[in-house]
This record gives C-alpha cells, structure tokens and sequence, in this order.
C-alpha cells in the first residue's frame, strides 16, 4: 500500500513538473513573440512614472500619479521595480520584455498553485491561451490571477477548528490580489464567504477578522489609496461603473454573451497563431467542465459556485474583455481535469478488459519513434541554430518605420546628414527631419513637411539637399523647393529650364551653387538664377558627387566628370545605367551601377558583381564612404523585391541580409554613415539603422 | 520445373532495375541536394555536384524554418490531414458497414451513385465548394478546407471499406449477437477490429488527401500567409520572376520526411490493403 502510495507520489511530482516546463517554455515563447497589446503602453508609462518619482525619493508623486488610476497600484509598481532594477540601462524596449517576463513568472506561479491542488488541472491552466497571454503582456492579469488561486487554494485547507496558517494565507493573498485588480474580488469573495459558512462553518467573528487583515493588506499594497482612500476608492470604482457604460465599450460592441465565446473558443490562437502554434484547448477545456455541472454540485459545490457567480458577472457587466475571463479559467481547469479524469477511468476500466484500443490502434516499433525523434530533433537544432544566428545578427540594428515613428512613409528616396545629429529625410509622403533627443530621458524629436502644412508642390520628396547658405532643398515628382527656415520658394521646370520636372538628384557645393538633376538634364542655381548645363542636355540623371572643384553625375549612359571652375567635361560610359557616383576619400571614384559595383582606373571601370566578389545582387542603387576606404553599398535583386546592404574595405565584403543581420531585407535607395552608424533608406521599410562597433 | 535465367537477359533485367530506380530516386535525391546549395539555385555547373554534395549548408533550412512561417504551414498542414482523417474515419467506416450488412431503401442507388460522383472530377466542383463554405462562414477557415476534403474522399474511402467489410463472414457477427451484442456492438467489437488494414490504409489515404493537396487548398485558404498549409505556402513562396529554388528545396525535404516515415511504418498494410476492398463488392 505504502509502496503504491509513494509511486502516486512520484507520479504526480512528475506529472507537476512536466507542467510546470510546459507552463515556462509557452510563457517564455509569449513573451518574446505576442505583439505589444492595446494597454500594454499605459501600464508600462506609468512604471516609468513611478520609478522615475521613486528613483527622485518623490513618493508623493507615486501616490499622487492619476494615470490609469482606477486600477489600483500594486502591479504598476512591480513594474516600477523591474524599471528600478534595470537602472541606467532601462529602456522601453527591454523594460517592456522584462515586465512580460515578470508577469509571465506569476502566470507560471499561478500553474504552480493549481497544479499543487491538481496536476492535471494545472496543466491545462498551462496551456490554456487566454491565461498564458494576458499573463505574459504588461497586463495586470497576473499577479491577481495567481493570488487568487492562492487565496482560495489556502481556504480549502483551512481547519474547521480554528483560524490556521492556511486561513490567514488565504487573506493576504486575497487583499494582495484586491491590490492588484479589482475585477476578481467580486466573484473569489463569493467563494470563500461559500467555503466560509456552507462548507467550513467558520464563525463570523473569525471571517470579520479574515476581511480586516484582508482589507489592510489591499490598503497598505494599492498605495494609490494612502492620502484620501475612501474618496479614492470611491473614484476607482465609480470610473469602473461609468467606464462600462462609456463610448470605448459601445464601439467596440461586443454583445452579451461574448464571455461565453471567449471560454468556448481559444480566440488568442485565431489572433497569434504563430504564438498558439497548438491551436488552444480553450474551448475543450470549457466544455469538458461543464459536462461534470452536475457531479461537482453534488462533490464541490463552491467550484460550480465559482464558475456560475463568475459567468454571470462576466455576463451582466457591460465591458467584456477577454482578459476578464481569466477570473473563471481555474474553475474551469478544475472542473475539466476531474471531469477528464474520471473518463479516462473509464476508458481504462474497460480497455482492461476489451483490449479494445490496444487492438485498434497501431503499436509503432522503436525504429519510428527513433525516426520521428531524430527529425524533430534535427528541426529543433536547425531552428536553434538559426534563432541564436540571427540574434546575433541583430545586435546593432534598429529600425524607423512609419508604425514606430514620425516617419511619413516607409518609402525614403534619400537622406541627408544635418548638423547637430540632423537627419532630414524625403519620403513618398513628404519630408521629414529627425533629431536626435537631446537628453537619454527625451524622446526624439520630428518635424514633418507636407503639402498640408509647407510649400512642397507635392508629397512625393525624392531627394534632399542643404546648400552653403543653410536652405534646404527638395527635389520633388513635380518641382523644387526652397526651404530657408522661414519660407519657401518652388521652382517648376519650366523655371529651371528643363523639359522635365521629375528632380531625381540635388547636390550643392562650397561656392553655393545647386545642382538639380532630371531626367532631361541638369540645371545650376547660381545664387541668382538657373542656369542649363548644355552638356547634359536630355540627359538622364539619377545622382551626383562633389568633389572639390569636380561635380560627378551619374546618368542612364555613364558617368560625366563636369569641372566646375573650367566648365569642361568629361564621360566615362558604363555598361549599364549609373544610379550613384562617389569619390572616396583617397580620390577613387565608384559607381554604383545595374551590372555591379564599378571602380574607375585610368579612363576604364573595373566591375564587381556576383560572380567575381562578394556583392550580393549586381544592380547597385547607391554608395557611401564609411571609414576611410570602406564602401556601403546598396543592392537590389534583379527579379523580386528587395536588395541587400554590403561594406567593401578594398579587400573583403561583407554582406548584410535578412538572414544574417537585423537588415529589412528591403531595397536601400540612399545611405548616410555617421557618427559610427549607417543609416539605409529603403524602398519599403523605412530607414534600417546599424550601429558598427566593433564591426565597423 | 526449374527454368534457368539466361545471363544476357539477367543482366538486361539488373540494368533496366537499376534505371528504374535511378529514375524514381534521382528527383528525390535532386531536391535533397539542392535544399543544401547555396544561394538559390536550382543547378549546379558542378557536374560532380549534380550527382554527390560538394557543398553543403543547412542556411535554407534555417531561413524556411526561422524567417519563413514555415512551422505554421506545416502545423496547419497536420491539423487539416489529421483532422480530415479522424473525420474521414468516423464516417466512412460507419457508411461502409452499412451499406455492407443493412438491407436499406436506397442502399443500391446510393452505391451507383457513389461511383458516379466517383467519375467527377473534383477540381470542376471547386467553385460550388467554395461558394457554400462561403455562405456557411468557413471560406478561408481550416475547417472549410477539411469539411472539402472530407468530402472529396469518403467516395473512395466508403466503397473501400465496403468492398472489405463484404469479405468479412457475417457469421460472426451473427455469433456475436446470439452471444448478447447489438449491432452497434458488432460493429465496434467484432468488424472494426477485423477491418484494421483497410482502415490503416483508408486513414493513410485521407491523411495524403489532406497534407499534399493544392489546388482546393490554395482556393479556399488564400490568405493570410500563416494561414495556408504547406504545399500553398511553398508554392506562394515563388513569383512570376523568381523562385527561391534552396528554400523551397528545404521545405520539401522537410514535408517529405514525416511521411516517408508515416509510410515505412505502414508499408506492410500498404501492400495488401488497397486490393483488400477489390476482392468482393
């Protein structure tokens, strides 16, 4: 007997711990791939509000905070902490994945619990999608969630007798839980007054107590309560009331019943598939518990008593997020471990007999359990290899696209370095100019040019350039334009002398002179007036270089040497058309044309492509000198969308693709090195930024 | 009476067998090679390389597995062929027993008309399916796409197992009811059990129905790209100018695997159980 109790033993710690790690890799797996939800900001804001009042010994400032207040504060300020711990190093970005991490540790201690009380039930709260997402998100979800499994897991081992270890657990972890979120309190207060006087039989005096010290613990953790609680908590729940009856809860519209549809379908896995690779169980585990209503009424009643004050509160308050159900997932889990339980018995009781299932279903050999763990294991390498490949990879790089940023658009045609940090950029919708913050606390800052708001002729910008009077000019699909910080001045092609207005290219030089090339040639502002340059007449002209007294065109035919002081000319045709020019700095000229990378030497190109170095596709859309003698090249495929970023230092390249670094993988249109970083304009993911260090 | 084979037709007989399995490896052995080439190419001018690794890289594998969703394709791919086959399974085998042992109003032209949907080719039912899962709310729903698959197949997979149950004495059966069963009973405990081969090979034909089909696939879930199975995603993967050659290599070869190994496993029902339906019927 005693032998068979300890295999049970031994069972179910296996049982838990096989939960547990199912738990922890789902959660961990959430936290990384989940998408940064609709509140997740807010809370998140509001951490750094109170670590930064905190970090200032301003706790008034922490109390006092009224963002987002009707929550109550003890979830915001465990995310203060992870802000604190991170110290100098905090950032949105990794304090985000640390507060996720933190929430997933009490989703993860939320399985614990449950599966101490019941394996199998813990089990399912671990794969169960609504728990493993809003206890992975910086939600306030997850401490409340797991203390109040605790608090009602405490409860029940509560002695009849008199107040125990168990009974006082059982109301801190209620009042900890009310500090965390008010929502599950109606419903676990509904229980434990159950368990309390139906099932336990505890005098009143004693719960009076249990609510004292429950109501304490919630004060003394919500310090939002401390200088005015009643008028606070008054506020709180009051916000609640009119929240639900407010315009954000009518738009969204969810009906009455879509409670029932969040516990019926596992909705997480239809909006992350990639994170809920397993579809969700949600709806099985729901209905499985529901079918053993009848049995639990009679067994344990207070957990039909869980489930139906919580569905009817779900059910009759007017906002319905799915994050709400949370408050019944463990009854459910419960409910449905027994209930499978007791099926499997069944099963089992007659297969003993039958042999039914043994017969039926195939018995597979070694070999293809071996075959079928070799494969999985060979995917599992691969995969791991390539995870860690490519977060190696992606150290360094950042991204500015319209979703995260100012940005207009995610097509930037060109980049231009200004002073201070400056970088102005032309986009498919107008121009934009980025500084940098001007401390680490700050934000950076934007500043957008439409033709709502400036006097661009159009929002389509294709080039940029700042003249030696400081004027910004903007090449446009219909026109220049002249920004000097107060006005601006447009000049059509007709004023410029040219046939076309399409200005693809802008350069200007020390003496003041700007260039603007088209696709029929190139006029020069001489301060006064414009002025055609005959050479370049009906000329196709996509980039340009000034180098000292020399301005380098790149054009559909070659590539044109125009002395500035002389006014003669020189051509160096190419094989294809040349998009971009550059003179390095120890006066090599490149090309940067659509049959490879070209590098002039006496009066001839000599052509990298593909086949005879390591550029990565022959068509070369622009070039930049990063340290001296280190080309940034630019490339596009040749028959799909997309190119690739690579560095030349004269002997090696390096290539940057999607599958080894943090590029976009989209085609680089203008690069810009500066200050140790590379910034690469793209055609369709805005601006890809790469920190050299020690890459560089 | 043994006949000797001469040498000169033995050794004709060798070669034309090790043509023949030249020709039916090689495909194989071409897409495993190219799933480990670098870059994207499809052939080598390695004539070595066209037949041995001469170089290898798992890159493809990495980028079909990390940056492609790969793992989604392949999951949805088991859930509609797993599916399709549990599906598939509970009806067929319920239909074919009845049309075997029930004497029923319709049971003869039900039967003809089985083989006469049989002779329509499914491709031309494509538009109604797709018109009715889209009146039902299940276009671009992995449960449309099994519902089509479900019934595309239990023609087949009904007259199969009819054609096997009706090899089954039903005097056993009859044993089995003077002993107490119903026919419910009989059914479960005495005819499933002995129609296993049939029914393993009816599951591995509803299993390919699912996992390898195209074009109902591609029609019914044409979108989102984590949505679609995996035959759609790695056609998808190709454009009109391009097509990505190592990494759909590496994707079939990952495909491939798991039913190669499903049909090791059940090659010995395989051997007998597609004609164990033929032999009455």
């Amino acid at each position: 007997m005693s032998v068979s109790k300890s295999e049970a033993t031994a069972n179910k710690t296996v049982a838990s711990i096989l939960v547990i790690s199912i738990a922890i890799l789902l959660r961990a797996w959430a936290v990384f791939m989940l998408p940064q939800d609709y509140d997740e900001p807010i809370y998140l804001q509001v951490a750094f509000d109170y670590a930064d009042a905190i970090r200032h010994g301003d706790f008034n400032a922490v109390i006092n905070n009224v963002e987002v207040r009707e929550h109550p504060a003890l979830v915001k300020l465990v995310y203060s902490s992870v802000i604190l711990a991170l110290g100098k190093a905090a950032t949105y970005v990794n304090a985000f994945y640390a507060s996720r991490a933190v929430s997933a540790i009490f989703g993860v201690i939320a399985v614990i619990f449950l599966a101490i009380m019941d394996p199998v039930a813990g089990g399912m709260l671990a794969v169960h999608t609504l728990a493993v997402k809003y206890t992975s998100q910086v939600y306030l979800e997850a401490i409340p969630h797991a203390l109040t499994i605790l608090a009602v897991f405490t409860f029940l081992r509560t002695s009849k007798e008199a107040p125990d270890k168990w009974f006082w657990l059982s109301a801190l972890a209620l009042g900890a839980a009310t500090a965390g979120k008010f929502t599950y309190i109606p419903v676990i207060a509904i229980v434990i007054v159950y368990l309390a006087f139906f099932e336990k039989k505890i005098p009143i005096h004693w719960m009076v107590l249990y609510g004292l010290l429950a109501g304490t613990i919630f004060y003394t953790l919500d310090i939002a309560l401390w200088h005015d609680p009643f008028n606070r908590l008054l506020e709180s729940l009051t916000y609640h009331l009119h929240y639900s009856q407010g315009v954000h809860v009518a738009e969204v519209g969810y009906p009455w019943y879509q409670p029932i549809i969040w516990v019926f379908t596992s909705s997480p896995a239809q909006w992350h598939p990639n994170v809920f690779f397993y579809f969700g169980f949600d709806g099985l585990i729901s209905i499985i518990a529901v079918s053993g209503l009848k049995r639990e009424w009679i067994e344990r009643r207070w957990l039909v008593i869980w489930l139906a004050s919580g569905m009817l509160f779900l059910l009759v308050w007017p906002t319905k997020w799915p994050q709400y159900a949370l408050i019944i997932t463990p009854a459910l889990c419960i409910m449905a471990a027994e209930s499978t339980r007791r099926f499997y018995s069944w099963i089992l009781e007659r297969e003993s007999y039958w042999e039914y299932l043994r017969e039926m279903f195939p018995q597979p050999g070694k070999w293809f359990w071996l075959s079928i763990a070799a494969f999985v294991l060979f995917m599992g390498v691969i995969y791991l290899s390539a995870a860690i490949k490519y977060t190696v990879g992606r150290v360094g790089w950042s991204h500015l696209t319209s979703e995260s940023s100012f940005l207009p658009s995610d097509t930037v045609y060109d980049l231009l370095l200004g002073s201070n940090g400056q970088m102005v950029m032309a986009t498919e919708k107008g121009a934009a100019v980025w500084m940098p913050p001007l401390s680490v606390d700050l934000p950076d800052r934007w500043q957008l040019f439409n033709t709502h708001n400036s006097g661009l002729p159009v929002d389509k910008v294709l080039a940029v350039v700042r003249d030696a009077q400081g004027n910004l000019w903007f090449g446009t699909q219909h026109g220049l334009a002249r920004y000097d910080e107060k006005s601006w001045r447009v000049f059509s092609a007709t004023d410029m002398g040219l046939q076309t207005d399409q200005m693809r290219a802008l350069a200007a030089d020390s003496a003041g002179y700007v260039y603007a090339g088209s696709l029929s040639g190139i006029s020069m502002w001489n301060g006064r007036a414009w002025e055609v340059l005959p050479a370049f007449n009906n000329e196709q002209v996509f980039g340009f270089f000034v180098a000292k007294d020399a301005l380098w065109v790149a054009a559909k035919r070659g590539v044109f040497l125009h002395h500035i002081s002389t006014g003669t000319d020189a051509f160096y045709p190419t094989t294809a058309s040349a998009n971009a020019v550059l003179v390095d700095s120890q006066g090599t000229v490149w090309a940067a044309t659509s049959s490879g990378l070209a590098r002039l030497q006496g009066d001839d190109w000599t052509y990298f492509n593909t086949a005879n170095s390591g550029l990565p596709y022959n068509i070369v859309r622009t070039l930049a000198e990063g340290t001296p003698g280190t080309i940034w090249v630019g490339t596009s495929r040749s028959a799909d969308v997309g190119g690739a970023l690579a560095s030349f230092n004269g002997q090696d390249w390096t290539t940057y693709k999607t599958d080894n670094s943090g590029a976009s993988g989209a085609e680089p249109l203008a690069i810009v090195v500066t200050n140790g970083q590379v910034w690469t304009a793209t055609r369709t993911a805005g601006i890809d930024i790469y920190r050299l260090g020690d890459k560089r | 009476m043994n006949r000797k084979t001469k040498p000169t037709v033995r050794i004709i007989q060798v070669i034309l067998a090790i043509l023949a399995t030249f020709f039916a490896v090689y495909p194989v052995w071409f897409v495993l090679l190219a799933s480990g080439r670098a870059g994207q190419r499809l052939l080598t001018l390695n004539l070595l390389g066209t037949f041995i690794p001469t170089e290898w890289s798992f890159e493809n594998y990495q980028v079909m597995l990390f940056q492609q969703p790969f793992l989604d394709w392949i999951r949805n791919s088991f859930f509609v062929a797993i599916m399709t086959t549990i599906s598939c399974l509970l009806i067929a085998t319920s239909a074919a027993f009845a049309f075997s042992r029930m004497r029923f109003y319709g049971r003869e032209s039900g039967l003809v008309l089985f083989l006469a949907i049989q002779s329509f080719p499914g491709v031309l039912s494509l538009v109604p399916i797709a018109q009715l899962l889209s009146a039902i709310g299940l276009y671009k729903n992995l449960w449309g796409l099994i519902m089509a698959y479900v019934a595309g197949t239990l023609i087949f997979t009904t007259m199969n197992l009819k054609g096997y149950f009706d090899t089954i004495p039903i005097d056993l059966e009859e044993a089995a009811m003077i002993d107490g069963c119903g026919p419910v009973q009989s059914f479960f405990l005495i005819a499933l059990p002995l129609a296993r081969p049939a029914i393993a090979i009816t599951a591995l034909f509803a299993f390919m129905a699912g996992w390898g089909e195209y074009v109902l696939a591609s029609v019914l879930i044409p979108a989102p790209d984590t949505a679609v199975t995996a035959m759609v995603g790695l056609y998808k993967m190709a454009n009109q100018l391009s097509v990505p050659w190592g990494y759909f290599a590496a994707g079939a070869v990952m495909i491939i695997i798991p039913i190669l190994i499903v049909f090791l496993y059940l090659q010995r029902y395989l051997e007998g159980g597609l004609t164990l339906g033929g032999v009455k019927g």
